[in-house]
């Protein structure tokens, strides 16, 4: 791979090669997204994780809050509320 | 002092320490270090550099030495990688022993159940960081879509796939 990458680095003005790999781009972008569906599934009748979801989505992609940022205010606040969740339906 | 080399070990590790759901979900925070503030590769090359390492065996994560040898070369890479690793690393060795001890426990399923979301929407943002970085036409979004519901609907081997849309690309189509 690293190999592949020094090639890249020596060779993208290429067009044949950026056309190509626009191409491979695409299909990428199509793997990363599938795999966030997937896992997503799981929670598509859970409202509190939906909203948890769209909130780290948002926040990195519109406002580009940096990670550090967003996982300091939604980890602590997820983690609180399923605490709260798990102790409710056990009482 | 190699300056290039000391800011990219100190990103990747810190990077390293946020990167819960794996690296595919710190993407969008690589690109708004690596491309919009230290301008150490640009938008196209980071789409690129991603597409490379995910069409190719071999942890995702080699994304990271390809980004460190753009900017400090060969040890850029090396350096960038062990930076990518080692911190979690060590972080993943002292939390599992507690981690799989504690396994059952309230705070262990919350901890689970609540960050499970958060990794998902930073997974997605990851995909939407590198489609806004490729720039594609309406065909190629086109293209990525259906790809997205093909390898989220079916188990099918993405290899193959990608190399078709490789010539896809080589012919203009995308």
């Amino acid at each position: 791979v690293l190999l592949l990458g020094i090639a890249y680095f020596g060779s993208h003005a290429v067009p044949e090669i950026q056309d190509i790999l626009r191409g491979v781009t695409v299909a990428a972008i199509g793997l990363a997204m599938s795999m966030g569906f997937k896992t997503g599934e799981r929670y598509k009748t859970n409202f509190t994780a939906l909203l948890f979801i769209a909130a780290a989505f948002v926040a990195s992609i519109v406002l580009k809050v940096p990670l550090l940022a967003v996982l300091a205010v939604l980890a602590p606040l997820a983690f609180l509320i399923e605490m709260r969740r798990a102790r409710e339906s056990t009482e | 002092m190699n300056t290039p080399l000391v800011s990219v070990i100190s990103f990747f590790a810190m990077l390293s320490m946020l990167s819960i759901g794996g690296s595919n979900s710190v993407i969008p925070e690589m690109s708004r270090h690596a491309v919009e503030q230290k301008h150490w590769l640009t938008g196209a090359e980071f789409a690129d550099v991603f597409a490379i390492t995910q069409a190719t065996p071999g942890p995702s994560n080699l994304i990271v030495s390809l980004i460190g040898y753009k900017v400090a070369g060969i040890w850029g890479a090396v350096a960038a990688q062990l930076a990518m690793m080692i911190p979690a690393g060590i972080l993943m060795m002292m939390v599992s022993r507690v981690w799989l001890s504690s396994s059952g426990s309230a705070w262990h399923v919350a901890a689970e159940r609540g960050l499970g979301p958060i990794a998902v929407g930073l997974i997605l943002a990851s995909g939407w960081t590198i489609a806004q970085h490729a720039g594609l036409s309406s065909s190629g979004n086109l293209a990525a879509a259906l790809c997205t519901l093909l390898f989220w609907k079916s188990s099918i081997n993405p290899l193959p796939i990608m190399a078709f849309c490789g010539l896809l690309g080589w012919i203009k189509l995308i």
